[in-house]
């Protein structure tokens, strides 16, 4: 007989919490392994695993062995089952909206940092390491984003947090550096368009993005892409007269 | 009619995000809320993996998804290669006990080498769990 047979006979015998405890310690790796199944749901995976943990316990408690089932087959669907129940308990409690916007708004800001350090868009996977997500929620974070219209961007969250828009491409403040307009209409025009009428448009004119973007028919995303691009070839330009 | 998805994907783990993507989509058409969506795709994930980690290596996964307006199902199928795998097989019953707390009907069809066919079924607009298995 080995130690797992031994420990349910003892505790078949006299259903003690320590025996019980014991029992469990020989099962804590199933445990984890189910929890972090249904890791990446907006919950800490730590908070899944004691769940699991938990879950197990009661899977010992009502177990009866004289039914014949391995206890692996009983408890499997215990723990999942419990785990799964908490997610959804969980999840009602934060709003999926606000989750998700509050994702975009991340997804934008390190999609900018990304460009600034390396000058390129940044993968799926990449924003998914660096934002410490899954790629499937920044896929659907995505996704979600490209469903909503003009309008939509534009509405202001029930939480009184800022709209999508206002959080949605940064001003940029180093245009405020260039010195002499002479100089800045000279680079303008060596810049592709619409480069240049999207930087005309909001440092010369001080049209806001979301203005520009009707103006072109783009979306503000698009614009504030090319504003960034164009201050970098402006800086470049700049070093190269130097 | 009924509503049908035909994908095939290489048994790689990192096309499980084609395949969790693609039913989540076609879920998503069959009128399920966002937690059966997390349900799907954690079960795409489990049917594939147990697929993936059986005596032979698999080759490619397909599946078959289909909806005749109140419940869909997902058909996982491996085609197997001849290379035999160097870790240990996953344990359908561990498969088996997850995916009945995600699917209302699950059954898992075995031949000499383990699992080489998973098929679930769930109503879409109604939680799973505590489902048939088969």
């Amino acid at each position: 007989m080995n130690d797992k047979q031994a420990l349910w006979r003892a505790y078949a015998a006299e259903p003690a919490p320590e025996l019980r405890n014991a029992i469990a310690e020989q099962y804590l790796h199933l445990a984890q392994s189910v929890a972090k199944r249904f890791a990446g749901r907006g919950v800490e995976t730590e908070d899944l695993i004691q769940v699991a943990y938990l879950a197990l316990l009661h899977a010992i408690e009502r177990f009866d062995a004289e039914k014949g089932l391995q206890f692996t087959t009983f408890a499997v669907p215990t723990i999942a089952g419990e785990v799964r129940n908490y997610l959804r308990d969980k999840g009602r409690l934060v709003r999926l909206p606000r989750r998700e916007s509050e994702l975009l708004a991340r997804i934008a800001r390190q999609r900018e940092a990304f460009f600034r350090e390396s000058g390129r868009e940044p993968s799926v996977y990449e924003l998914a390491q660096r934002l410490e997500e899954t790629p499937d929620a920044i896929l659907s974070a995505l996704e979600a984003h490209s469903g909503l219209g003009h309008l939509s961007l534009d509405a202001e969250p029930e939480d009184g947090t800022l709209a999508l828009s206002e959080r949605l491409g940064a001003e940029e403040q180093e245009f405020a550096r260039l010195e002499r307009e002479d100089e800045v209409q000279s680079m303008l025009r060596s810049l592709a368009e619409p480069m240049g009428t999207v930087l005309r448009a909001r440092y010369m004119q001080s049209k806001s993005q979301r203005e520009v973007a009707a103006m072109l028919g783009v979306s503000q995303m698009q614009v504030s892409r090319l504003e960034r691009k164009a201050l970098t070839l402006l800086r470049q330009l700049q070093e190269e007269v130097r | 009619m009924k509503d049908e998805v035909f994908l095939k994907v290489p048994a790689r783990q990192p096309m499980m995000l084609v395949v969790r993507m693609a039913m989540a989509g076609f879920f998503a058409q069959c009128g399920a809320d966002v937690d059966t969506l997390e349900d799907v795709r954690t079960a795409c994930d489990e049917a594939c993996y147990c697929l993936m980690h059986q005596r032979r290596s698999a080759e490619t996964i397909s599946l078959l998804a289909g909806f005749d307006g109140e419940y869909a199902s997902v058909i996982f199928e491996a085609e197997r290669g001849e290379a035999a795998q160097e870790y240990a097989a996953h344990d359908p019953e561990i498969a088996r006990g997850i995916l009945s707390m995600l699917a209302n009907d699950v059954r898992i069809d075995h031949d000499s080498d383990g699992p080489r066919r998973i098929e679930l079924r769930l109503c879409p607009t109604i939680p799973a769990g505590g489902g048939n298995e088969r």
